[in-house]
């Protein structure tokens, strides 16, 4: 035997089984995101094992979006604002909730969060999970408390079943964070026109949508300075201009007077559908956002040095917008795994 | 002679198996709790009553709630003894905090922190348990509605209530506040330290202690000042908040 292991060829053959039996474990070992489709040339998010992600969470997730059970009057659902047609943005400025109250910032989309470090305009939060504390206390959204949401979602026989079955356990504040994070996690948009571009399908986009494609990446018009990545956001904050009175933006979270103003650069993704835009809704459309820009965007103080006037013909400017509507992912929008179950 | 031998080990091998068990079962101890009496000035507290504020103003409160956290006895011997549940919030609908069992005793003094200590605080270590990951009954939950849900972090204490200036008994002239005291920042967290005798013998034992709310403001002027929600300690209301939590380590008897 010891002879047989010194020969070179039956080490190098173990050495190999070894490796492989190695590899094979490693690959075969279950990650917290298998359950979810991942663009190609897409980084695999981050997912701590305890907000692993399967079909029987993100299912129960998918309910409990779509459900107003945990809305005080049980009249808004997660949905209500986050509609699915519209990249899970809304159509007005501001949105109203529970109490027709109205917010004070405009719907964010919730593609592509499972890639997020941070959530809110003011980057506050650094979990998906703690996330959904807000929009449920919130008066302006459903109004109501989690623990409240937690009981009442005990009380109901589907739900418990649900609970246990994703999470073999009893609704609590610690899974129902979680199933409603392993849903949003599973909203995955990266197959726009743009992207088939980029993996060679040449016709995907119009000769307009390139060319915009060429502006938007210019040093001149420097779009791509903050919507950057495969996500076309820094997810960096910045000051446009925009008066900071009424909502001084990550200010309220940090109190550094540079900060008053700046917000999160949200991502272009699908950014056609999810007009009105800015933090609260008071750019109309996406012609108006890059007017807005050119004109070297408002005129409040601290803004960003980045923001500079520049000037675009009127065809330069239908191809900036022919490249943001390149965009929009149609196939995710209409994706059957993302609207409601009774569909 | 072998048999006796083996007797006495299994003999000795039960005796240690049962009072291990004793040990972890039955903690040794007596039920101890602490009732948190509220008051404001001379009178009790109730919410919505109106008390006098100043010469001229009147005042009314309407929440008041806060963490307590760590608390611990100090035995005749010197020595602080923890409670076993070290969390609880503090509000007159739920003024009785039960501590656990603690050894028997007497005990001459009384310290706890006012507010949730970084250890549990997911404001001062990332690596805390989230708000949301607590037991539903547990303080710490975000159920409890003591926590920042656009931020990160608890709110350690909430008064809130409304001063009516001129005293004219309408709380709606333009004069007249809301008044909304939020602090919750990682800087603002005391200690509060108190001589009290306790003697806990055999028998479930019961402290109390006494908030006057009044003593909560006597340091701000609530008719400048009436609100502060800060969440860092650069945030514009840091000060006046600041002020409100030194008068409140004093403000128990």
């Amino acid at each position: 035997m010891l002879q047989l292991l010194n020969s070179g060829f039956v080490r190098n053959q173990l050495l190999f089984v070894f490796s492989l039996a190695l590899w094979l474990s490693i690959s075969c070992k279950p990650g917290n995101a298998d359950a979810l489709i991942i663009p190609k040339g897409w980084p695999v998010p981050n997912i701590p094992d305890d907000k692993a992600v399967n079909e029987e969470r993100i299912l129960l997730g998918r309910k409990l979006f779509y459900d107003p059970i945990l809305s005080l009057n049980q009249n808004v659902s997660c949905a209500s604002c986050h509609k699915p047609e519209l990249a899970f943005a809304d159509s007005v400025p501001v949105s109203s909730g529970a109490n027709e109250k109205f917010g004070n910032r405009n719907t964010p989309g919730l593609f592509n969060v499972a890639w997020y470090p941070h959530f809110f305009a003011e980057g506050g939060v650094s979990t998906l999970e703690l996330a959904s504390i807000a929009p449920i206390h919130n008066e302006s959204e459903m109004d109501f408390n989690i623990g409240d949401a937690v009981t009442r979602l005990a009380n109901d026989e589907v739900y418990r079943q649900l609970f246990h079955v994703a999470y073999d356990t009893l609704p609590s504040t610690y899974t129902l964070v979680r199933a409603l994070g392993a849903f949003q996690r599973s909203l995955i948009s990266g197959n726009s026109p743009y992207d088939r571009y980029l993996l060679g399908e040449k016709a995907a986009i119009s000769e307009s949508a390139r060319r915009g494609m060429k502006l938007f990446f210019s040093d001149s018009l420097a779009c791509s300075s903050c919507h950057s990545g495969f996500l076309f956001t820094d997810f960096g904050f910045h000051n446009l201009g925009l008066p900071a009175n009424e909502d001084p933006g990550r200010f309220l979270l940090t109190s550094k007077p540079a900060d008053k103003g700046r917000f999160r650069t949200p991502s272009l993704r699908n950014v056609a559908l999810t007009a009105p835009y800015m933090h609260n809704g008071s750019l109309r459309g996406l012609e108006e956002v890059i007017r807005f820009y050119e004109a070297g965007g408002g005129e409040s103080e601290n803004k960003s040095t980045q923001i500079r006037l520049f000037r675009l013909s009127n065809t330069e400017r239908a191809d900036l917008l022919a490249f943001l509507s390149s965009l929009t992912d149609s196939s995710a929008i209409h994706n059957s795994d993302y609207l409601p179950l009774d569909r | 002679m072998k048999s006796y031998l083996k007797l006495t080990v299994l003999l000795a091998f039960m005796l240690a198996a049962a009072t291990g068990c004793k040990e972890e079962n039955e903690p040794e101890g007596t039920d101890f709790s602490l009732k948190m009496n509220f008051k404001y000035g001379s009178q009790n507290l109730v919410y919505g009553q109106e008390y006098d504020y100043g010469t001229d103003s009147k005042i009314k409160i309407e929440l008041v709630r806060f963490y307590v956290s760590l608390p611990e006895l100090q035995s005749a011997e010197g020595n602080w003894v923890p409670f076993p549940n070290a969390y609880f919030i503090f509000q007159p609908d739920n003024a009785v905090f039960q501590a656990g069992k603690m050894p028997e005793g007497n005990y001459t003094a009384l310290r706890f922190g006012l507010g949730v200590d970084n250890s549990r605080n997911v404001q001062t270590d990332p690596d805390a348990i989230p708000a949301t990951d607590y037991p539903l009954d547990s303080p710490l939950n975000a159920a409890n509605d003591m926590y920042w849900t656009w931020a990160t972090g608890y709110i350690f204490v909430k008064v809130e209530g409304r001063i009516d200036a001129n005293g004219n008994g309408s709380y709606a002239d333009l004069d007249d506040k809301i008044i909304s005291y939020h602090p919750g920042v990682a800087e603002l967290y005391r200690t509060v330290s108190l001589s009290k005798n306790i003697n806990i013998g055999n028998e479930a034992t019961q402290a109390e202690l006494t908030l006057d709310v009044a003593k909560l403001f006597e340091n701000v002027d609530l008719l400048q000042y009436p609100f502060a929600h800060p969440l860092n300690a650069d945030h514009p209301e840091f000060a006046t908040a600041r002020r409100m939590m030194d008068s409140f380590v004093t403000a128990f008897e």
